[in-house]
């Protein structure tokens, strides 16, 4: 036994030595000096957080079929939540062969860890849906040269019109439910409805953090109710994997008279065209998964050698706020629905030509409208 | 031989996936640059699993390591002011404090330590959440440490020490002899709680030394620092054949298998490009198939 643990113990010891004595030869520049291939399969690494919510189905259904579209492999890695899970599997994309590696950072400092990581194996890193908070890191990343795209989005002014919604409906006081202060769209989203409520004259009675637990949304709307019987309305900066369902659902179960408490939330959720039919729904803001897509494609781009620039395309998109019933029916439909791919093969194949630069694809995101998913949808 | 079998399956688990990736990876397995990335990723686990032997050899189990991980970072992140250095012995100290507040409840409260653990874990999170809500707490030098050859004399260093320490001292020994049997170790004179205490500082330094290796990963101390640690930790262990009821059958090996087990698998299925919806089914059948076989059952003998 002894002998067979040592045996296996010197053979991992002696890997991790010849492991040092190896050297990493990353490409010379970021640049591609070459024409690119069509034939070539090139393979790119996916860090998602899950593909089990409408956003997170829909880009990882978008996301497959252009790569099938566009001859390249992709490897996935779900459900990583902290820097140091999304650096260890970014690290295991580049040794399984990964040229390009996408991700949404989980915290600003991922963005220079794995850009760092990828820098140092010649392989191309493209993220979305965050600011870089951190100037330092900014600075950082932006001279990295394998870095291909810094997409965020306008998640402030996106806050401040939800609340405007609100307020145009006569509420006067809400509860919030926040985020994190220190993700930087979350400091955009807490920031755009605290400011909003302030310039739309909304009283905000009570407040707690939570982002990704249905559980403490459930107990903390139950609080609210309880706490400030007189509560108009509830803002929640996400309604990602379960939180809006368990929002509306707590409303529905508290006895209260529907509509009486409007809901204004960030993503999309299963079940809100029925909130905005029974009323307790106002405002619906989504439509990241464009984001991720376009970050998707420029890499692929870049990865295929079709261009080439000085530096990272810096983009933004202004989501989409939702509110009405028959608006989250075609959403829901045609957005938030992996089974429907919403953009063409046609206008896949075009966001991965040599002549896409960055104002072509701010002109993808700036696109991308309500109006744009009904034309697609054919209404 | 049933036993042999038993104590076998998990050494033979962690040779028979590496043999099965590097046969099935297209030679992605066993490269040079994989080979860090394993070691790398399995440090902080390691690091990690090595204090919490001494705790579970004694019969108790540690689920405070991960909120225990995000409260001392957040401490020693406040208290040295984002000086690196400070920060290692500071997060160190801070982990001590936390074994010994989790030793503190089991022993003066006469409650299992894994309650006082879920205490620590959730109050630790809590802490880390809204301490690290009001600033940015990042340590940019921290990343000079995320390097290789740091990560594997940190490794070596504390499994080695804890090799030593679990058998061939009293610290050790007296863990395995409380696990076994805690009354007759009492009446032979031994401190039991003096040695189940030692367990939890143990557990406590090697946690502030994993602290300090996130650290140097993430750059930064999070309300998700240390997230999932304690899973990470226990699964590795449990794959590693740890003896769940502790006592002399425990041995500090299962660290190091474990966790190279438990990373391993990951790695290679990552490498195959596996489905993603298949990864955690696949991770569960293996981890059941091996615990199933290599679990000690003695403890169980009444069960219907």
């Amino acid at each position: 036994m002894k002998k067979l643990l040592a045996i296996v113990l010197a053979a991992v010891m002696l890997l991790a030595v010849a492991a040092c004595s190896g050297s990493n030869t990353p490409a010379p520049s970021g640049e591609a000096t070459q024409a690119p291939d069509a034939n070539v399969r090139h393979k790119i690494g996916m860090i998602w957080y899950g593909n089990t919510d409408p956003m997170g189905g829909t880009f990882y259904a978008w996301a497959n079929h252009a790569a099938e579209l566009l001859n390249v492999e992709l490897v996935w890695h779900l459900g990583d939540f902290t820097t140091e899970a999304e650096l260890s599997a970014c690290e295991q994309m580049i040794s399984a062969g990964c040229e390009g590696v996408y991700f949404i950072p989980m915290d600003t400092a991922a963005n220079l860890q794995l850009g760092n990581a990828c820098r140092d194996a010649g392989v191309y890193w493209a993220m979305s849906n965050r600011d870089i908070l951190d100037e330092s890191i900014k600075t950082a990343c932006y001279s990295n040269p394998y870095m291909v795209t810094h997409i965020w989005d306008d998640s402030y002014d996106l806050a401040k019109n939800m609340v405007k919604v609100l307020a145009d409906q006569g509420i006067t006081k809400v509860c919030m439910i926040s985020g994190d202060p220190k993700d930087a769209m979350m400091v955009d989203r807490n920031k755009g409805f605290q400011d909003g409520c302030a310039e739309y004259g909304i009283e905000i009675l009570g407040s707690f953090q939570s982002e990704t637990d249905a559980k403490v949304i459930t107990d903390g709307v139950s609080n609210f109710l309880t706490l400030y019987p007189d509560v108009q309305g509830i803002l929640s900066v996400s309604g990602t994997a379960g939180c809006a369902e368990a929002i509306i659902s707590t409303l529905e179960g508290s006895g209260r008279e529907a509509g009486s408490i409007k809901v204004a939330t960030f993503d999309t959720f299963d079940g809100n065209k029925d909130a905005f039919e029974k009323g307790w729904l106002a405002a619906n803001a989504g439509g990241y998964t464009s984001e991720c897509l376009v970050a998707f494609l420029a890499l692929v781009n870049r990865v295929q050698g079709n261009i080439t620039t000085d530096g990272p395309f810096k983009l933004h998109l202004t989501p989409i706020i939702i509110t009405n019933a028959e608006e989250m029916d075609i959403f829901s439909q045609y957005v938030d629905n992996p089974e429907v791919q919403l953009y063409s093969d046609e206008e896949i194949k075009g966001m991965v030509q040599s002549t896409c630069d960055e104002a072509y694809y701010q002109g993808v995101l700036d696109n991308w409208t309500i109006d744009f998913i009904k034309k697609a949808a054919g209404k | 031989m049933r036993d042999k079998i038993r104590k076998i399956i998990p050494i033979a688990g962690l040779a028979g996936l590496i043999i099965l990736f590097s046969l099935t990876t297209g030679g992605k397995f066993f490269t040079l640059q994989n080979a860090k990335n394993i070691v790398m990723q399995a440090s902080i686990a390691l690091v990690a699993a090595v204090g919490t032997v001494f705790v579970m050899a004694h019969n108790n189990l540690d689920f405070s390591l991960g909120g225990a991980c995000a409260l001392s970072s957040v401490l020693a992140y406040l208290c040295s002011g984002g000086n690196l250095w400070l920060f290692i012995l500071l997060a160190i100290v801070f982990g001590v404090l936390c074994g010994l507040f989790t030793s503190v409840i089991h022993i003066y409260g006469r409650v299992p330590a894994f309650m006082g653990g879920l205490c620590l874990m959730f109050a630790g999170r809590g802490v880390a959440q809204t301490a690290t809500a009001s600033q940015y707490m990042m340590i940019a030098e921290s990343g000079q440490l995320n390097n290789f050859w740091v990560f594997l004399a940190v490794a070596v260093t504390v499994f080695g020490i804890g090799y030593f320490l679990f058998n061939y001292t009293k610290i050790g020994k007296y863990q395995k002899l409380i696990g076994t049997n805690p009354k007759a170790t009492e009446l032979s004179g031994i401190s039991v709680n003096k040695y189940k205490t030692i367990a939890f500082v143990i557990s406590g330094v090697t946690l502030g030394i994993a602290a300090t290796l996130t650290l140097s990963r993430s750059l930064a101390v999070t309300g998700n620092t240390g997230l999932n640690l304690e899973t990470d930790v226990l699964l590795a262990l449990s794959l590693g054949g740890i003896s769940m009821a502790g006592g002399s059958a425990t041995r500090i090996r299962s660290a190091v298998i474990g966790v190279l087990t438990y990373y391993i698998l990951n790695n290679g299925m990552l490498l195959w490009g596996m489905n993603p919806d298949y990864v955690d089914i696949v991770k569960a059948v293996f981890f059941l198939a091996t615990v199933s076989i290599s679990i000690d059952r003695s403890e169980y003998e009444l069960i219907a």
